[in-house]
């Protein structure tokens, strides 16, 4: 198991618990989805995961050992352990792209050489590495481009587990493809990822797994088909269905737990076809 | 700092007149201020107790806007316990004059400042910053004789007031943001530690002049018209 909470409770400074008796698994290399009405606890949950938040009970084991305790190496911990916070376009302070990069690896033995090497992948990986690009100060850079700046200063330092709050709130339909098509690039490479998202089309699409929070607490873990396809809790739990669900439920057709698009599209010229051959 | 911006509630200080407050926490103030001692810890005390019982507030609630200011309130009761001059020293070492005045000094100091704190918290926990302005607004009202501008004043004072939490829940979100990418704030050289605060110095001012931004057009959209324009 690479990364478990045990029965975690994480309180602000009122008696209301935020994350309450927690449990969560998180195998190597997985993609998990985490939705879940407003306020049920899902940044909250990534910055515990994060290393912010002690909680009261309960612990946090990354590798099997106590993030929270004394003797825990948080500094190499936090290297290994990504997270990009929503809106992330609010950090940055450097002059240009490749500095505000580098920022997270100056600290790291590698010799200037490979740090090079090091930022021209992530700006390649995420689509920033044109020259003009390059030369620009950070905050000269568009909504979209932003986001995918801050994705290149967690992805930089190569971590084994990515968190992601909210990362396409904002941005517009194109802006939303290009960072699906990195998450799924670093996917393939065998980075676990944690992402919270209110779009049960894009979860759909790339999580592994949909985790379903409610005050505090998770209400569903489980496959994506199984989560959305129950119409009651979805509307329930205001996580919302994908489009294709909707759509096939319309049309009544039946779509055997692949919501994919083209799944729908073959289903439905099936169905089509059935009716004029009557 | 959540506890330094508005609570929802139906308390009774939620309900009371927003000018009665205002006047209500500079009496009170100048009250806590003007006295002394044994006279300043009863009065002190039985406010606060009053408060807890009329914001329908626990002890903990009052007291939890004072933890970040412990340290200092510690610091400031040690520096008048150890630096006061005074011929009648309890207990002395070198430069260092422990007397009954410093103490007394420092006990006083800290009541007062921790007392202040407590009501001016519990103030702006159960008024919204309309009324936090409407209630300095109207409490300055007889001040707009000598053509003293009340309603800019209230307009940037309520601002201020609602600004100081919002700025430090920024800092405190960019601080997190950053350690996620590896800042470390408490390590390496003196100039080091200096260096380290630009990754918060900077999109922290860049957040506040965008809020500020944001904000002077907000209070244009909604028809705040300064003083001079009414005239
Ligand atoms: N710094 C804080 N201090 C006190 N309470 C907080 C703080 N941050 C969040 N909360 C409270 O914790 C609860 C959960 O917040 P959290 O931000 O984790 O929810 P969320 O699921 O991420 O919501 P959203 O979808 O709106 O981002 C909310 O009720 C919120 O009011
Ligand atoms: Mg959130």
């Amino acid at each position: 198991m690479e990364l478990e909470l045990r029965n975690v409770t994480v309180s602000y400074s009122s008696a209301e618990k935020i994350l309450d008796n927690f449990n969560l698994e998180v195998n190597k290399g997985l993609f998990f989805g985490i939705t879940g009405k407003s306020g049920s606890g899902k940044t909250t949950l990534l910055e515990t995961i994060c290393g912010f938040h002690k909680p009261e009970m309960g612990q946090v084991l990354f590798n099997n050992q106590n993030i929270y305790e004394g003797k825990f190496d948080t500094v190499s911990f936090r290297k290994k352990v990504q997270m990009v916070f929503q809106f992330p376009e609010n950090q940055f302070f450097e002059t240009d792209i490749r500095k505000e990069i580098e920022f997270g690896i100056k600290n790291t033995t590698l010799s200037s050489e490979d740090l090079n090497r090091r930022v021209t992948e992530t700006l390649q990986t995420v689509g920033l590495n044109d020259n003009e690009t390059e030369e620009l100060s950070p905050f000269a850079l568009s909504g979209g481009q932003k986001r995918r700046l801050a994705l290149a200063c967690a992805l930089v330092l190569q971590p084994e587990i990515l968190l992601l709050d909210e990362p396409f709130s904002g941005l517009d339909n194109s802006g939303q493809n290009q960072i699906i098509k990195i998450l799924q690039n670093i996917k393939t490479k065998g980075t676990t990822i944690l992402m919270v998202s209110h779009d049960p089309n894009v979860l759909c699409e790339i999580a592994d797994r949909i985790i379903v929070m409610n005050d505090g607490r998770i209400i569903k873990n489980e496959i994506p088909p199984i989560v959305y396809s129950d119409k009651q809790f979805c509307s329930q739990l205001g996580i919302g269905q994908p489009d294709t669900i909707t759509a096939a439920n319309l049309l009544d057709v039946n779509l055997n737990n692949d919501f994919t698009y083209e799944n729908f599209i073959t289903k439905l010229a099936e169905k089509l076809l059935l009716k004029n051959n009557d | 700092m959540i506890d330094l911006t508005y609570q929802t509630g139906n308390s009774i200080l939620h309900r009371t007149k927003p000018v009665i407050k205002f006047l209500g926490l500079i009496f009170c103030s100048v009250i806590v201020l003007l006295s002394k001692n044994l006279l300043c810890t009863l009065i002190s005390v039985s406010l606060i107790t009053i408060l807890m019982v009329f914001a329908n507030l626990s002890i903990k609630e009052v007291f939890s806007p004072l933890k970040k200011f412990f340290f200092f309130l510690i610091m400031i009761f040690l520096m008048n316990v150890l630096f006061t001059n005074s011929d009648e020293c309890l207990y002395s070492y070198y430069f260092i004059c422990i007397s009954e005045k410093g103490i007394e000094q420092g006990y006083n100091i800290v009541l007062h400042t921790l007392t202040i704190t407590v009501l001016s918290s519990v103030y702006i926990r159960t008024t919204t910053s309309i009324e936090i302005m409407k209630g300095i607004e109207s409490a300055m009202q007889p001040l707009r004789v000598f053509n003293i501008p009340t309603k800019d004043i209230a307009l940037i004072m309520s601002i201020a007031l609602q600004f100081i939490p919002v700025f430090f829940n920024d800092i405190e979100r960019i601080k997190k943001a950053q350690m996620a990418r590896g800042a470390n704030f408490n390590r390496g050289s003196f100039l080091d530690r200096i260096r380290s605060v630009i990754p918060l110095v900077i999109p922290a001012f860049i957040s506040a002049f965008h809020r500020a931004d944001e904000l002077s057009i907000a209070i244009e959209a909604r028809g705040f018209q300064s003083d001079k324009e009414n005239t």
